[in-house]
């Protein structure tokens, strides 16, 4: 077992669950400061049982965030701008790659219609440009090309959920030069649901997850999520359990 | 002045407004970019994921650079 994991066995508290940390010993006073100076401070708000089961499992995988992953249990290496000391980040979220498909698809055919308009020049009656002004125009497209890709692959690629063990965090990014990051605390969250509808969300695994707060503040929505029914799991672990979900 | 004369001065000052243009449009797009970047290193530092950050930036200069040289191209070759 790596030190990380070590840590997080160490720290969390497993009333019932002693699988992970049974052959854990931090016996050396340097692994004990080390433990200290790093591991997550135990939730005092876990529910125990199942909820503490699942979150020390959680806990014990943990992740380092793939370049494109867009589902992450316990990212290493994945931090954000207001987090606490004491707050560790449980699952980091993008939409799923699928959603990608669309506008790869399209940056695909506009990188091959120049090729397309070059071998059937003969057939077309366009106005053909002089040899210079094609020269400037052809590295212009695809300059725009470029950046239509580059531009939706940074929307999807910020657009970024974060559940952390005290809050949870929405990050949109749109259009390039619209921000929102919303968050809210779990103490605020009363339910949570998914849905998947359609053909692809079903065959790919993606679906829509709705996080009900409390009062008169504004829902969360979060579209086309991998995973949902784990992320369900995992919030409802946090809040405080009502159901689980076992797959 | 014949015909031929107006012709080659009228296709002349064609190009002339289609490069005064098409270097504005390219401005836009090299302004466009520096936007981009901002933003990249803004999002960058709400949610920090260190491992694509630098591709990222990296890509855009590349694209910056790209703009430069097409901005002289254009104002050389036309």
């Amino acid at each position: 077992m790596s030190d990380r994991d070590t840590r997080f066995s160490e720290h969390f508290d497993t009333p019932e669950d002693t699988t992970p940390s049974e052959d854990v010993t931090v016996n050396s006073r340097e692994s004990q400061q080390q433990v200290q100076e790093t591991a997550p401070v135990v939730p005092k708000t876990l529910p125990a049982g199942k909820a503490g089961k699942m979150l020390t499992r959680m806990h014990n995988k943990l992740g380092k965030l793939h370049l494109f992953a867009a589902f992450c249990e316990n990212p290493i290496n994945v931090s954000f701008q207001t987090q606490e000391e004491d707050e560790h980040v449980l699952l980091f979220l993008r939409k799923s790659q699928w959603v990608n498909a669309g506008w790869i698809a399209t940056t695909g055919f506009l990188l091959v219609v120049p090729i397309l308009l070059y071998f059937f020049r003969s057939h077309l009656t366009l106005f053909i440009p002089e040899l210079k002004i094609i020269l400037v125009i052809v590295p212009f497209y695809y300059l725009l090309v470029a950046l239509y890709a580059f531009a939706h692959f940074i929307t999807w690629y910020y657009n970024a959920a974060l559940i952390t063990d005290k809050r949870i965090i929405d990050v949109n990014f749109h259009q390039i030069v619209l921000k929102d990051v919303a968050e809210t605390k779990l103490a605020l969250v009363q339910d949570v649901s998914y849905k998947q509808d359609g053909v692809l969300p079903n065959i790919f695994g993606y679906g829509f997850i709705l996080i009900q707060t409390a009062g008169a503040l504004e829902n969360f929505e979060f579209h086309n999520l991998p995973q949902p029914a784990r992320v369900v799991e995992i919030v409802e672990g946090l809040i405080g359990g009502r159901r689980f979900y076992e797959p | 002045m014949n015909p031929e004369q107006l012709l080659q001065l009228q296709t002349q000052g064609g190009i002339f407004i289609f490069k005064i243009g098409f270097l504005i449009i390219l401005g836009m797009v090299g302004l466009f970019l520096f936007v981009i970047r901002n933003q990249i290193r803004s999002m960058n530092t709400i949610v920090t994921q260190p491992d694509m950050f630098p591709y990222l930036e990296a890509f855009v200069y590349f694209l910056f650079i790209c703009v430069i040289a097409l901005f002289i191209v254009t104002a050389v070759i036309l």
